[in-house]
């Protein structure tokens, strides 16, 4: 053993110089790390690593399993076709709308039109061609009533005392017959006065009861004021949009949720935010913000049950 | 696949033993040549070339025979240009250990055995569960947290695994020289070398290094057959293992396993040497900090809060 | 006569020797043999199942094995370091007392790669460790530099001793030039076994504990109290059995030098402990566990005062002339020596250095009967050895047995 030493001796010397367990030429570390020099300007997404798997499959919360617009289709013109009932002609007679409607509004009975038109057969031609129009078989008479809403129903006295005038939302009296609007717009026209007014403009403001199930679960904890048109594109429920009004299809949600969260979609899309899976230098998946933040009407991320812990040390045995 | 890890040529002496091996070889039975060879073997990296890949042929038939099914093991060599970094974003991890069980499965880990002769579970992740208001304090951590559901109020989440050192203090008072930092960064094991004397537990600082107390239980149906020779093939019973940021599939240019489970996207991987890896844009990007830097281990492992 | 017949008779002599001896020494020798199977016994329920058999874990990876080969090499140590106040106060058997101090590191050495033996995972493998059949990690590792610097020490002791016995065997004076500067390097290598020892724990950055710059210093002198503590019982025994002439002022002198060697052991150890107490970092965590419990996790306390009264005890019972100079006093304080010195070399070292582990976790390790067992029969094997060197050594010394002499005559007992 002994005749070793001097080689021990000399292996000492000879390993003195470099270890030889860290064999690399450019230490790479964060402290005192020497990165090579980043090129100038980040790549777009497209290019920062290629080639990617893009997009992924929705996740089951998405809308993809179908559109929207099967129930958003918005109310359609009436197809009513008895004459109209000249309203601004009543009007011009300084007539008010409650003075028929009532305080609380309602389609008038007959018997409101026949206290001033008191005989049918004196009257012109045109009045009697029009309760000759709208008289049932039975002889009552029954007006076409053109603002029917399914689950909406509007606090009439509540409006008024707010001062907001009928037309606010009826429109204009003509004499034509009223053009009901397509339900999501009327619905925007809702959402802009009351955001106008700084009136609450939850859904279940006016939508009472009747919301479908995909939407009963719906309770937003995605910041504060937020609203469903915020994102959803109100005229378009297939689609989402931005900001700016320019639609982006779900596929693209990140572009909406980097919106507000500017720092974590950079950080997405260089790959610190968020998950990728595949290939470290190749094809890789990215996960969308909805993949892991599964609910986006309550993104923070839920809680999970853990992975069973590990043995302890005693009852390794 | 089977490239062997480059290595220096060895020494004449080793063919100066062989001839002397094969000439015993010759007069002895076949039980003492498998002894001799047993003693004659030398540790991988000394090996040549055709050696690895008649080890690997050899550790292939054993384990098909052991297991019953067909495993493979390759010897992939590091890449040019690569050293593996791993980030970890410590705001996003919630203790969910999905990372853990991943792990276990994809590296061939002893699984638990309570009703065996030995219980010996082996795990090379541990998540350590920390008070928010004790901040980073391992005097206060706890890795056997249970609760139903994380995170737990409170409290935040730090995994600890291999560090990957850059100045691995379990390296250099190995005394057989059993485990080394490979180009890429990787330290690695030769479990046929290692003598099991566990000094390099008592220098890892991270307690990354882990001991197979008893022969490691390792179910033939849950064996991942796909093995690289320095990682997941099963192991003996007596020696030392660790993480390898899962050499089998990163050096084939795939995820860290523990990275592909992780639900909440902590864990970021790439290569230190591209400027355009996540792994270099998260050092560009975010300020990182590494385990116990006091000890100038110099981690490839960063912590982060993104 | 030529060398080799010379060694052929010396061995053959020498088997005669060991094995006649008196109805004392056969039961002593059974004794040791029990122990040495019950070693066996526990060793091979190892082999068979893995160290799972040990309480070790991978918190706290060494224990038992690799705290007594850190106090036996502290002893193998010590004992040859005493042939230093051997010649620089001329005792006159300082021919035994050579002898002596290098069979007893001989032995203890055994008993430490014992230890290490039993301590790996792999022992099958322990040719990796060789330095031309296997590939010893030097210089890196300083497990290597131990292996090395045990073995150098070990063959030079074995070479040493073998020397002397058989030129004295032979009837010639051992030619000093020969001899003495091995004895000489023995020295330095006896300090450099211990502190490369300590520099296997002491360069683990990771372990606080044992990364103080102190635990090399401290570990000699913490050597330099339980060696000669062995030393001198067993020179008192022989004095009376052997008839050796020891004059009582060279066993006073080397009491008065231990007390020396406790008065710094104790000095390092307040200066440790001051400095993690005032300094008060999660470092002080280790010395908590081993003095104060942590987490209501006392399983050392109780050791660590023990080791620490019977420290303090032993010093003062050798500091005063009158006890130091009283049989019984004397003997009670080797005894205390030893037992505060063990415990603070093997479970008390060993043991805090893990607990708390890197990552804060507290695993209280608790030696399993199979641990103990086996331990116990390497403890047998050394005394079986050290009994049987020096029944020969002895023999050899008085001149009952020489090359010239007609058969031995094995008149001379040696229990331990």
């Amino acid at each position: 053993m002994l005749r070793w030493l001097p080689l021990a001796i000399l292996l000492l010397l000879a390993a003195c110089g470099k270890n030889e367990h860290a064999p690399f030429d450019d230490p790479l570390h964060a402290h005192g790390i020497r990165l090579p020099p980043v090129e100038p300007g980040l790549p777009p997404l497209a290019e920062a690593s290629k080639p990617q798997v893009f997009p992924v499959p929705p996740p089951p919360f998405s809308p993809g399993i179908y559109p929207c617009s099967r129930c958003h289709v918005g109310g359609a013109p009436t197809a009513d076709t008895r004459p109209a009932m000249p309203h601004k002609k009543h009007l011009d007679r300084d007539l008010l709308c409650e003075d028929c409607h009532g305080q609380d509004p309602k389609v008038p009975a007959a018997k409101v039109c026949f206290d001033c038109h008191e005989d049918l057969a004196k009257e012109p031609e045109a009045v009697r061609a029009y309760f000759a129009a709208v008289k049932q078989p039975d002889g009552t008479y029954e007006f076409p009533r053109r603002f029917r809403t399914k689950d909406v129903k509007p606090n009439h006295p509540g409006h008024g005392k707010a001062g907001v005038a009928c037309a606010a939302c009826h429109g204009e009296a003509t004499d034509a017959p009223f053009e009901k609007p397509k339900a999501v717009a009327w619905m925007a026209q809702c959402v802009a006065c009351h955001t106008d007014r700084k009136q609450a403009v939850t859904c279940e403001t006016c939508h009472e009861e009747i919301r479908e199930p995909m939407h009963r679960s719906v309770v937003l904890h995605h910041g504060e004021g937020r609203h469903c048109f915020d994102c959803h594109n109100e005229a378009d429920r297939d689609d989402l949009r931005l900001a700016s009004g320019e639609k982006v299809s779900f596929d693209q949600s990140y572009r909406l949720c980097g919106q507000c969260h500017g720092e974590k979609y950079r950080d997405w899309k260089e790959g610190l935010h968020g998950k990728r899976t595949g290939m470290w230098d190749g094809e890789k998946t990215y996960l969308l913000c909805v993949h892991c933040h599964r609910n986006p009407h309550a993104p923070h991320f839920p809680p999970m049950a853990p992975e069973p812990p590990p043995a302890r040390p005693e009852d390794i045995r | 696949m089977t490239e062997p890890l480059p290595r220096a040529p060895s020494p004449s002496r080793r063919d100066f033993f062989k001839k002397v091996g094969a000439g015993a070889a010759v007069a002895a039975t076949a039980g003492c040549q498998q002894a001799l060879e047993e003693f004659m073997k030398k540790s991988l990296r000394e090996m040549s070339r055709p050696e690895v890949k008649a080890l690997l042929e050899r550790l292939e038939k054993e384990y098909g025979e052991k297991f019953g099914r067909e495993v493979s093991v390759h010897a992939t060599p590091p890449r040019e240009g690569v050293l593996f970094g791993y980030g970890l974003d410590l705001s996003r991890c919630n203790g969910n250990r999905k990372c853990v069980t991943a792990c276990v499965k994809e590296n061939n880990q002893s699984r638990p055995n309570p009703d065996g002769d030995h219980n010996n579970p082996i795990q090379w992740i541990r998540v350590l569960e920390m008070e928010k208001d004790k901040g980073i304090s391992f005097e206060h951590a706890d890795p056997y947290y249970n609760p139903k559901e994380v995170p737990e109020e409170g409290k935040f989440y730090v995994p600890v695994q291999c560090q990957q050192c850059e100045n691995p203090p379990c390296v250099k008072v190995c005394p057989v020289g059993a485990t080394w930092a490979e180009r890429d960064g990787i330290v690695v094991i030769d479990y046929n070398w290692c003598i099991g004397c566990r000094c390099c537990m008592s220098a890892c600082p991270y307690g990354a290094r882990h001991f197979n107390w008893s022969d490691p239980y390792l179910p033939a149906d849950e064996l991942n057959p796909n093995t690289h020779v320095l990682g997941n093939r099963p192991r003996p019973r007596g020696v030392v293992e660790k993480c390898t940021f899962c050499i089998q599939r990163t050096r084939a240019g795939r995820y860290p396993a523990c990275l592909e489970a992780c639900p909440t996207g902590a864990r970021k991987f790439g290569n230190l040497l591209d400027p355009k890896s996540e792994i270099r844009r998260l050092l560009e990007e975010k300020r990182v900090f590494v385990l116990k830097e006091e000890l100038n281990t110099k981690p490839k492992f960063f912590y982060f809060y993104g | 006569m030529r060398l080799d017949r010379a060694f052929l008779r010396f061995t053959t002599g020498s088997a005669r020797i060991v094995l006649s001896g008196s109805g004392y020494y056969y039961a002593w020798v059974g004794l040791l043999l029990l122990l040495v199977s019950l070693g066996v016994v526990a060793y091979t329920r190892q082999i068979e199942n893995g160290l799972i058999v040990t309480a070790l874990r991978d918190e706290v990876s060494w224990g038992f094995y690799i705290g007594n080969f850190t106090f036996l090499v502290g002893v193998a140590a010590a004992a040859v370091v005493l042939v230093i106040p051997a010649y620089i106060y001329h005792w006159k058997p300082i021919k035994e007392i050579v002898i002596l101090g290098e069979l007893l590191a001989v032995a203890v050495l055994a008993m430490c790669m014992l230890f290490v033996l039993v301590d790996v995972g792999r022992p099958d493998r322990l040719t990796h460790i060789l330095p031309i059949v296997g590939s010893l990690n030097v210089p890196h590792s300083l497990l290597a530099w131990d292996v090395l610097v045990l073995n150098i020490y070990f063959l030079l002791n074995l070479g040493v001793v073998t020397y002397l016995l058989v030129s004295l065997f032979r009837g010639r004076t051992p030619n000093p030039y020969i001899f003495t500067p091995l004895v000489f390097f023995s020295i330095p290598m006896a300090v450099t076994i211990h502190s490369v020892t300590a520099f296997v724990y002491n360069g683990l950055p990771g372990r606080p504990f044992w990364n103080a710059s102190l635990l090399a210093p401290k570990f000699l002198a913490s050597a330099f109290c339980s060696g000669p503590a062995i030393m001198l019982i067993l020179l008192q025994i022989l004095r009376k059995t052997a008839r050796l002439d020891i004059k009582m002022e060279a066993i006073w002198k080397i009491a008065e030098l231990m007390a020396y060697a406790m008065f710094l052991n104790l000095f390092f150890l307040v200066a440790e402990v001051f400095k993690e107490v005032y300094s008060d970092t999660h470092h002080l965590q280790h010395m908590k566990y081993l003095y104060l419990g942590l987490d209501g996790k006392t399983a050392l306390v109780g050791w660590a005062w023990t080791s620490v009264a019977a420290s303090i005890a032993a010093f003062f019972l050798f500091l005063i002339p009158a006890t130091r100079r009283n049989l019984v006093t004397l003997n009670l304080g080797c005894v205390l020596i030893f037992l505060g010195v063990y415990i603070e070399k093997s479970i008390g070292l060993v043991v805090p250095g893990f607990t708390p582990s890197v990552l804060g976790e507290i695993y209280q390790y608790d030696p399993t009967m199979n641990e103990f067992l086996v331990g116990l029969g390497i403890f047998g094997v050394g005394a079986l050895l050290f009994t049987m060197m020096s029944r020969v050594a002895i023999n050899v010394a008085n001149g009952n047995f020489r090359l010239d002499a007609e058969a031995p005559r094995a008149d001379v007992d040696v229990p331990a």
